[in-house]
């Protein structure tokens, strides 16, 4: 059996969260606040995934907000970077527009966080 | 000199969160005569460059990035015919409230108002403030000056960077430069805990394997042209650098993310009183300044680690106001409320307990140091009021407790007393 101790990132709060993890099982799950810990707790431990908020280029000179819509596994945030890297996008675009599907083979798609002209 | 002559019944002094929020809420209110007044050439403040998410828990209970949350009060405002004069900077306040403004279309204008809010915000601590020996080479940058840079700019400052301050800038930073490809060295914190968001040391430095150095320092800065490298060493108890660990680490960029200091040259300008604790005015429950019909709100009164926070505070703020113009009475202030033992600043810190807003008070406070388990009491001079059990506090995180109206009132309360006190902690409690 082995025991880790996950820090909450859902709020600020950053509950200290006891896990205690038996063959690749979760066991028990304590000191959490509230009910998102416990959903977070377990996919800390299983299955880690991050939020991937970024830039894209935009063909007018700057840069456009992005973000994954959904967390993303921890260990493709970079390989997402890569796949971004080189893509233009051409205004208008909205907040929400969709600006890649299906990023890193995830099934999520990438949408603007803001609006450009 | 001054030929255009404004009247307005309500001007609000900054476009980023608290001045939107603010300005919404007073025109949800009734007052029909707002106008913003925003010195860049958008609105949404600082928001528009902190494109990571973590924003809106509070308010709209998902989570969104600050350019997402800033377009939803900036679509309202829009919606509500708010009137908004961008690209204007206001150069003078004073205490009867005429303002001086000028942009580059119009001029200088004279506005007079009846009501204000002051919603400016605050700036970084730089370099000057925290007196780093060495040569002043290029690649040294404020933590919100390099965000700007690559989140809004496009630019990388810098390759190989060292950050000093585990402010939440700087953090999110340190994540921000290892996706971009930089190699982010070590974060430098020369007190012995971080003063960001423990969820930021968490997924910002936790998950790239960035150091923490907690207790260090920058003690020099090399390169004539460009930054070549900075000296680290550890401190002692009072934060005197130990030479006899000194360290040279390589790098061409050294971000400071050392604190935020509330903006407060108009303010000052217009007599309002100043708390020496927070640097913002002081303000009472409704958050209204010692000057009576200018209110404050946002990080101008203290800087806040959450948005969803300035919003709450805005939103009193353009309720306060819709209160002051259409009031009879002036306000009494008659509560003082004063910081006690492990408690940094309180803000509100007067209250005219009969004129509370919403029928609740929230009082937003910091400890002093970071405690495991801590005791607030919240005791008038009339008795106890609170006692709470609190756990895992410190500074960088903001403690909000809420009191009745009815706790309050009526109790011929002179003063207010807040206070922190740490508590043994039981094992397996």
């Amino acid at each position: 059996m082995t025991k880790r101790v996950v820090t909450c990132i859902v709020c600020p709060k950053g509950c200290r969260i006891d896990v205690e993890i038996n063959n690749g099982e979760i066991t028990s799950i304590k000191n959490y606040d509230c009910k998102r810990g416990i959903d977070y707790a377990k996919s800390e431990v299983l299955d880690p995934r991050r939020i991937l908020t970024t830039t894209v280029k935009l063909s007018t000179g700057r840069v456009l907000p992005i973000r994954t819509i959904e967390p993303i596994p921890k260990h493709l945030l970079k390989k997402a970077m890569v796949e971004l890297k080189d893509k233009i996008v051409v205004p208008p675009v909205k907040v929400g527009d969709v600006i890649a599907k299906n990023i890193v083979g995830t099934g999520v798609e990438v949408i603007a966080t803001a609006n450009a002209k | 000199m001054v030929t255009i002559l404004i009247t307005k019944n309500l001007v609000v002094i900054g476009g980023g969160p608290a001045g939107l929020a603010a300005a919404i809420e007073a025109k949800k209110n009734g007052v029909d005569d707002v106008l913003l007044v925003e010195r860049d050439s958008g609105l949404g403040g600082i928001l528009q460059q902190c494109i990571h998410n973590g924003f809106g828990l509070h308010v709209f209970n998902e989570e969104l990035t600050g350019p997402e949350y800033a377009d939803r009060f900036i679509t309202e405002l829009e919606q509500m015919g708010i009137e908004v004069l961008l690209d204007t900077m206001i150069i003078e306040l004073t205490r009867d409230k005429k303002i001086i403004a000028v942009n580059r279309e119009k001029g200088l204008m004279q506005i007079q108002a009846n009501a204000i809010i002051l919603a400016m915000g605050c700036r970084e601590r730089t370099r000057g403030a925290i007196n780093i020996p060495g040569y002043r080479p290029a690649g040294i940058y404020t933590a919100g000056t390099a965000q700007r840079f690559v989140n809004i700019e496009g630019y990388m400052p810098g390759k190989e960077i060292v950050i000093l301050g585990s402010g939440d800038i700087g953090l999110i930073m340190a994540r921000r430069f290892t996706l971009e490809g930089a190699k982010v060295k070590c974060v430098a914190e020369i007190l012995p805990y971080s003063n960001g968001l423990t969820r930021n040391i968490v997924q910002c430095l936790e998950d790239y394997n960035i150091p923490l150095l907690l207790s260090h320092t920058v003690v020099d800065i090399h390169g004539r042209y460009r930054v070549e490298g900075v000296t680290i060493a550890e401190v002692d108890g009072d934060l005197k650098p130990i030479h006899s660990t000194e360290k040279y680490i390589p790098c061409d960029t050294l971000l400071l993310s050392v604190g935020l200091i509330p903006e407060n040259e108009l303010s000052k300008m217009a007599d309002i009183q100043i708390d020496n604790l927070t640097s913002g005015p002081v303000v009472n429950q409704r958050m209204e300044t010692t000057i009576p019909g200018i209110f404050a709100c946002g990080n101008v009164v203290h800087v806040h680690d959450l948005v969803d926070f300035v919003t709450m505070e805005a939103q009193l703020a353009g309720k306060g106001a819709v209160d002051y113009l259409g009031e009879k009475e002036p306000t009494t202030n008659n509560i003082s409320v004063i910081p006690g033992e492990g408690v940094g600043y309180v803000v509100p810190q007067l209250i005219d307990a009969d004129k509370i807003l919403n029928k609740k008070q929230n009082f937003f406070l910091r400890c002093r140091a970071p405690m495991e388990k801590a005791r607030l009491l919240v005791e008038s001079d009339k008795g106890p009021i609170r006692s709470k059990v609190l756990r895992h506090i410190r500074p960088s995180e903001m403690i909000n407790i809420e009191i009745k109206k009815e706790e309050l009132a009526g109790k011929d309360i002179q003063s207010l007393k807040i206070s922190l006190q740490e508590e043994g902690v039981i094992e397996g409690d």
